[in-house]
């Protein structure tokens, strides 16, 4: 049985309990206790969202207890410091349907609220040896500890939730790819101009059997662009990860029960990556060194001087001179073969208007095998099954997966398109279109979408209402109502004639 | 709100409104010259409910006649054209006047001539379809006159409600009540005004509509007569092709009722100069026989040659004219 602290009281009962400046009984200790761990996490989730857990963090401790009757609970108990902490804590704790004690060591009394807003006192101390004692209104409670929980493990324990919003999230983005992946991805980087640095993450090994350590390239990209997103995120073997505060990334397109910024638990050295989809966290121990993808560019040795003489020197060996260089740079030159593959065009930007007026006569089919790219050049178009049925812009046929050259024209020297692929740099995610007018257009394939699409997403559309025909016919003929027209009724007319008044 | 944005409220909600979607039209207080031409300067209806009643109903209208998807909101035109038909439907208000003052009717019926006078021309096509949304049921305006009769006397309500205390006792009493509808161009009867003066107001109100005007053309009174907004309106391809669906519309595409309005319309021509006649009037009139003689319950028209043959008549094999279909996109 609880007493309620009464304004001046002196004394109390409850061993490691005093009265603070306030006239508020607190001991040096809060505990909350909760009926189970998803109660745990209900709070925890509620205490960060409105504050850092830094101030608790020192001092906290998660336990799970065991009454006498072998129910387990979860005691969380952390240094009260004030009241105001206190009180927090006991708003939460309620909203999350535990309770709230205060005390020192073992004794543990229940926490003020509106009923006592100077806190309980027991009226009697229960004489017993358990490890901690909990005096509430409802119930006396004895408790043994069973073991504790690290609030470390219990984060990287819960599964994220989806949350497609944090895709679109700006920052920088963690990328961890597997070691297959790594160098093509410092590649594409490079060749990106993408700012990034990388290192090289090792696990041990799965098993016994296997013999070499797990590996995994590490990425931190300051500012990823947004059109390699989608790649990141759907290329198997490639995880995209939010930071969230030091140590910890969650994995895009998903979020951490608990807000981790409000948890500083992993520490600088570490980083744990919390993956979503029932995977588990990946965690960095130490942290690998990273460096700029640069490093990886592809480097050219100048000539020397020194070295430019010594081989255009006649050699009195007579060995061979050095061959000079001989690359042509790439023209189209007029083509007198009939049109094939003639599967895109380019919409000037000025017959943009004709393509919406044609869009009008196109078929289903064609709609939905189209594809438009708009860009600052107009509109791309690409059909695989032939682009006639659209016949506007500048045609270009197809002469590799990611080529288009101007519709009668062919490249010169006639290399193999995948010699000319090669020779661009095979950009992965680039469609290149050759204008017979020397332009080179990349246009990255995320930037196409099907026509329907596309006509689609112009549409406005406006809510009409509903006006049943029946209604429209049952509409009442107007008819006409005379009524009083009141004290000088041509008042507005005005006594002059109007040829007076109107001018 | 100022005292003429109060007044336009008012003529919205108790003339606009009602001349739109049916119901108790009760005219307002004479409005004038001066204020009808100041009313619709920069004016919006106020009140949500009527606005969008309003702007549903005239969209209904012109969507009849052009594939449109919004009407802009009533113009300054509209409005003074509203106050004309108030202060029109006032002149034959017999509430106006009491003994000694039945010149007030007169000089109403003049004030109204001189502001539907000051009313310009519409601009653009758009400009005439909207004014036709808004005022193309106003021929249907109907007054219900009651006569009652009892006993030992008789009285008559020219748009009113009889008393109950007069009603009362039906039986006892020999109640008889009797009523007639009045159109709007028979409104003019047995009040102080001269009926020639109301129809010449009249026939400038609908004038001033020109769409309108070329719709009832088949109407008794006042008869029809070519004016400069409607001869403006048939001298582009595309007013002729707006002014001959109306036609349509408003005749329910009905034969006879066609073929009357287009002799209306030949006849009132007749009083027009020659070169302005077969610059704009007869290539219209032309379509129209055209249409008319397509009509599978038509009369052949006897003396005449068949549409298609007739040079400029614009008539396609398909039974439609060919500059029907520009004619959406002409409205600026």
């Amino acid at each position: 049985m609880l007493e309620r602290v009464a304004l001046h009281q002196t004394r109390l009962r409850t061993p490691g309990v005093s009265l603070d400046a306030k006239g508020v009984a607190l001991g040096a200790k809060g505990a909350v206790l909760l009926p189970s761990l998803d109660r745990l996490v209900r709070f925890l989730s509620l205490y960060t969202a409105g504050a850092p857990l830094t101030d608790l963090l020192g001092s906290l401790t998660i336990d799970v207890v065991r009454s006498k009757l072998g129910q387990r609970e979860i005691l969380l108990s952390f240094s009260a410091e004030g009241g105001d902490r206190l009180d927090r804590v006991a708003e939460l704790a309620r909203l999350s349907g535990a309770y709230t004690f205060t005390g020192t060591s073992r004794h543990f009394v229940q926490y003020r609220d509106a009923a006592a807003p100077f806190g309980y006192d027991v009226a009697e101390i229960t004489p017993a040896d358990a490890a901690i004692v909990l005096y509430h209104q409802q119930f006396t409670q004895e408790y043994a500890y069973e073991k504790s929980v690290s609030l470390r493990s219990l984060l990287l324990r819960l599964e994220p939730r989806v949350a497609p919003a944090t895709v679109a999230a700006p920052g920088p983005r963690w990328l961890c790819a597997e070691a297959g992946l790594g160098a093509a991805l410092i590649h594409y980087f490079v060749r990106s101009r993408v700012v990034a640095s990388v290192g090289i993450a090792e696990w041990p090994p799965a098993s016994e059997f296997e013999p070499s350590p797990q590996r995994r390239h590490l990425f931190l990209v300051p500012d990823l662009p947004a059109r390699m997103h989608r790649l990141m995120v759907e290329t198997p073997g490639i995880d995209l990860y939010l930071p969230q505060g030091d140590g910890a990334a969650v994995e895009v397109g998903y979020e951490h029960p608990i807000n981790l910024r409000a948890c500083p638990v992993f520490g600088d050295e570490t980083l744990a990556l919390i993956r979503g989809g029932g995977r588990e966290p990946l965690v960095v121990d130490k942290m690998p060194a990273l460096g700029p993808v640069d490093a990886f560019a592809h480097v050219v040795l100048a000539q020397t001087e020194a070295g430019t003489e010594a081989s255009r020197a006649p050699s009195p060996g007579g060995t061979g001179a050095a061959l000079d260089a001989v690359s042509v740079p790439l023209r189209l030159a007029p083509d007198t073969d009939p049109w094939r593959n003639i599967t895109a065009t380019l919409v000037p930007r000025a017959e943009l208007g004709l393509l919406r007026q044609l869009a009008y006569r196109l078929g289903r089919r064609t709609l939905e095998t189209t594809e438009i790219a708009f860009t600052a050049e107009g509109a791309f178009l690409r059909r695989p099954q032939g682009i006639e049925s659209l016949p506007i812009g500048a045609f270009f046929r197809s002469i590799h997966d990611a080529i288009y050259v101007s519709a009668g024209y062919a490249p010169v020297p006639a290399v193999s398109p995948e010699v000319l692929h090669r020779a661009f740099g095979s950009p992965a995610d680039e469609v290149l279109f050759i204008h017979r007018d020397g332009r080179r257009l990349g246009v990255p394939r995320s930037a196409f979408v099907t026509l329907e699409t596309a006509l689609l997403d112009a549409q406005a559309w406006s809510g009409l209402q509903y006006e049943a025909i029946d209604r429209a016919l049952a509409r009442a003929l107007p008819v006409v109502r005379l009524d009083a027209t009141g004290f000088r009724p041509l008042r507005d007319v005005s006594a002059a004639r109007p040829e007076e008044e109107g001018g | 709100m100022d005292p003429t944005g109060r007044r336009a409220e008012d003529l919205a909600r108790h003339v606009l409104a009602p001349l739109l979607r049916g119901g108790e039209l009760v005219p307002r207080r004479p409005v004038g010259p001066r204020l009808g031409l100041a009313l619709g300067a920069g004016r919006t209806i106020v009140d949500d409910e009527i606005r969008e009643t309003i702007d549903a109903a005239r969209l209904r209208v012109a969507r009849g006649i052009v594939a449109i998807d919004t009407l802009p909101p009533p113009s300054p035109a509209e409005w003074a054209l509203l106050a004309a038909l108030n202060d029109l439907l006032q002149v034959t208000n017999h509430e106006l006047s009491g003994l000694g003052t039945r010149s007030r009717h007169d000089d109403l019926a003049v004030a109204t001539s001189a502001l539907i006078d000051r009313i310009p021309a519409p601009d653009t096509l758009r400009e005439a379809v909207a004014r036709h949304a808004s005022f193309s049921t106003v021929l249907s305006l109907r007054r219900v006159d009651r006569h009652v009769t009892w006993w030992t006397g008789s009285e008559t309500f020219r748009g009113q409600t009889p008393p109950p205390r007069l009603l009362a006792w039906p039986d006892v009493r020999n109640v008889r009540v009797r009523e007639e509808t009045v159109s709007l161009s028979d409104m003019a009867a047995d009040t102080p005004v001269a009926e020639a003066r109301y129809h010449e107001a009249l026939s400038g109100f609908l004038a001033a509509t020109p769409l309108t005007d070329i719709g009832t053309a088949a109407r008794r009174t006042p008869a029809f007569a070519w004016s400069h907004h409607t001869v403006a309106v048939v001298s582009a391809v595309a007013g002729r092709n707006l002014a001959v669906r109306t036609l349509r519309g408003m005749t329910d595409d009905d034969g006879s009722a066609k073929r009357a309005a287009t002799e209306a319309l030949r006849r009132a021509a007749e009083r027009l100069p020659d070169g302005l006649r077969e610059a704009t009037v007869v290539p219209f009139l032309d379509e129209l026989e055209a249409l008319c003689s397509q009509d599978p319950d038509a009369e052949p028209p006897g003396s005449e040659r068949p549409a298609s043959e007739r040079p400029g008549s614009g008539t396609t094999s398909s039974g439609t004219t060919s500059s029907e279909i520009s004619t959406s996109n002409a409205l600026s």
